[in-house]
């Protein structure tokens, strides 16, 4: 019984995978005809690592509530999969570690510059040296914050608040980051001392594979108010920044997997998949990771809070732009989990929401939102991979009703790293930027043609079907002109 | 003796075999370093002593190369060798060893991703026909 057959089309974006066998709630995926092809042709080739399946497997958690949810850029991850939202009752629902991943709080910050595309084209090439070569990245790579134990937990409990106080960025950038840019109620006795000594010298690292560093510019903008509101006008110079927890979050994600593989037995809790042990809310392991994982939040935070300084430096050595200039758009998690009020049926409810591969996206007038985002919401940051396009998204009505308020992350990858790898070449890929007037430094060749534009879905798709979905608007599309990968 | 990576769309999948369990743990910590650096190319000129234990063979997996990962922050080493002794200890099971590697060197060690952590899905650790054989998915 693989289920396939039963994925019910209930709108031309919205699919349903009925509630059977162990499942709690139905799944939902919000997708376009080709992604729920793609993800019914894994079940059919009888692949053992399916979105669907993973999907299924969600929807058995306990206290799950509505349904287990996957969005446009759904693809297969670990646990949850990638693109997946699960919500649960915070009395008798779970805290997972694979709703999160290892990369806890990995998220996306944009910096809006003053500089418009014809200012910033005379040394385009010479920032983008400067960036390779300010901004630690790939493999190994060391960051100048070297902290203490001490200094680490500070960081921990305060996040980018804590880089601020370090002289790395600028006090009113944390009002433009997601919860403050300190996520509440972070312990660091939750986290484990080898965590904090591999974090050491990772403070302010790009690190590898999908992560990037872009310059951009505004290349179409689609919604004025919302566009207006952030800050963004066409032909303008942006930045994004694709970074995590780094090696604090990874050893915080490896740690409690086993921690939770003992509470799960503790609770007799059923487990439909390893990757999804976990334990109850209220417990105190639950209450352990959820303190921990605010922690590797945090960590996130203050990691791009200090990368985006190190933009800035960039910035203002080349172009002469000074550092209160360049503003924060924004700067949201894509793998999270949150204590939210959402609105199911007619009652308002605390639910504890995990994000994985995917975005908070609050539409307007919820009170999450930096004050001058409030009528507009706060903006969906949706990363590009080199060649193709990234997007500025909002939240909307809808999506508040139907997927928790969350947002797509991303193009979601489309073919394997190894399949990548054998597809593409890097220096192939390289040319075929350059030729598109895109200038790519990296730290790795090969990691080049793993991450080329061809290894993802497409981004315009996923993009329309989020939107006529009706669970994201677009605001700005924006285009790559200088990247520099790990 | 073999490294073989397996297609996952997000991630990397990894199967090692080898003529005893040490020998498959062995590659499987060869395969976790060859998907982020050129193997070849790190000398074994420094080492690090190990010692885990974990209550199931497929956890000592897990384990081993969670540890491997975090010894490469700490140490700034990247290993290509290895050297493992794995003993029944109680209820559980123990891995005493050393790997052997040198500091990593981008220039000459070409860096690729990095693996970020070691998850349970498609974990296993099994004897077939002789040989054994162990799985795992690399976060990447």
């Amino acid at each position: 019984m693989n289920g396939i057959e039963k994925l019910e089309r209930v709108a031309p974006f919205e699919w349903i995978l009925p509630r059977e066998g162990e499942m709690r709630v139905p799944g939902r995926i919000y997708a376009d005809e080709e992604t729920i092809a793609s993800l019914t042709r894994e079940v059919e080739e009888g692949s053992e690592w399916s979105a669907l399946k993973q999907v299924r497997h969600v929807a058995a958690l306990p206290g799950i509530v509505d349904a287990a949810l996957a969005l446009p850029d759904v693809h297969p991850g670990y646990g949850f999969p990638i693109g997946g939202v699960g919500a649960f009752d915070l009395d008798e629902g779970v805290i997972v570690v694979g709703g999160v991943g290892f990369d806890i709080n990995c998220g996306v910050r944009l910096l809006a510059t003053p500089l418009s595309r014809a200012e910033f084209e005379p040394f385009g090439h010479r920032l983008g040296e400067e960036l390779f070569r300010r901004v630690p990245a790939g493999l190994g790579a060391e960051g100048t914050l070297r902290l203490t134990i001490g200094e680490i937990d500070q960081l921990l409990e305060r996040g980018a608040a804590y880089a601020v106080e370090r002289g790395f960025g600028v006090a009113e950038d944390l009002a433009y980051i997601e919860e403050g840019g300190r996520v509440a109620d972070a312990d660091p006795e939750t986290v484990s001392e080898r965590a904090k000594q591999r974090q050491f010298r990772q403070v302010g690292t790009l690190g590898s594979g999908n992560h990037y560093l872009e310059i951009q510019a505004v290349a179409e903008v689609q919604d004025p108010d919302a566009a207006a509101a952030y800050g963004l006008r066409e032909g303008g110079i942006v930045v994004s920044i694709h970074s995590g927890s780094r090696a604090l979050g990874h050893q915080i994600g490896q740690d409690y997997l086993k921690e939770m593989t003992v509470a799960s037995r503790k609770y007799e809790i059923p487990i439909p998949e390893r990757e999804l042990v976990c334990a109850p809310i209220r417990s105190a392991e639950g209450k352990r990771y959820l303190a921990a994982a605010a922690c590797g939040a945090n960590c996130a935070f203050a990691n791009r809070q200090v990368i985006a300084h190190l933009v800035r430096e960039a910035i203002g050595a080349v172009a002469g732009v000074r550092a209160e200039e360049i503003r924060t758009v924004y700067d949201i998690g894509h793998n999270h989990v949150k204590v939210e009020t959402h609105t199911v049926g007619e009652t308002p409810r605390r639910l504890l929401v995990h994000r994985k591969g995917s975005t908070r996206a609050f539409a307007a007038g919820r009170p999450e939102a930096p004050p001058a985002y409030r009528s507009t919401g706060h903006p969906v940051l949706v990363g590009g991979t080199m060649g193709t396009a990234s997007y500025v998204m909002r939240g909307t009505e809808r999506g508040m009703q139907v997927a928790f308020g969350s947002g797509i992350h991303g193009a979601g990858r489309a073919l394997s790293r190894k399949k990548a790898a054998k597809t593409f070449w890097g220096e192939h890929v390289l040319s075929d930027l350059e030729s598109a007037g895109i200038r790519v430094w990296t730290h790795s060749r090969r990691g080049i043609a793993e991450e080329a534009p061809g290894a993802y879905k497409d981004i315009e798709r996923v993009v329309r079907a989020a939107t006529e979905a009706g669970i994201n608007r677009p605001v700005a599309r924006l285009s790559p002109l200088v990247v520099i990968k790990g | 003796m073999a490294i073989e990576y397996l297609d996952h769309t997000a991630d990397l999948g990894l199967r090692a075999t080898g003529g005893t369990i040490e020998e498959a743990f062995c590659e499987a910590a060869r395969g976790l370093f060859g998907a982020m650096i050129a193997l070849d190319a790190v000398a074994p000129r420094r080492s690090c002593a190990l010692g885990i234990a974990a209550e199931s063979e497929p956890d000592l997996l897990v384990e081993w190369l969670s540890e491997l990962l975090a010894q490469k922050d700490l140490t700034g080493l990247v290993f290509s060798s290895f050297d493992v002794r794995i003993e029944r200890r109680g209820n559980g099971w123990r891995l005493e060893g050393r790997a052997f590697g040198e500091p990593l060197d981008p220039a000459r060690h070409h860096p690729r991703a990095e693996v970020k952590g070691i998850s349970y899905l498609g974990l296993e650790v099994a004897k077939q026909a002789g040989s054994w054989q162990v799985r795992c998915v690399m976060d990447v």
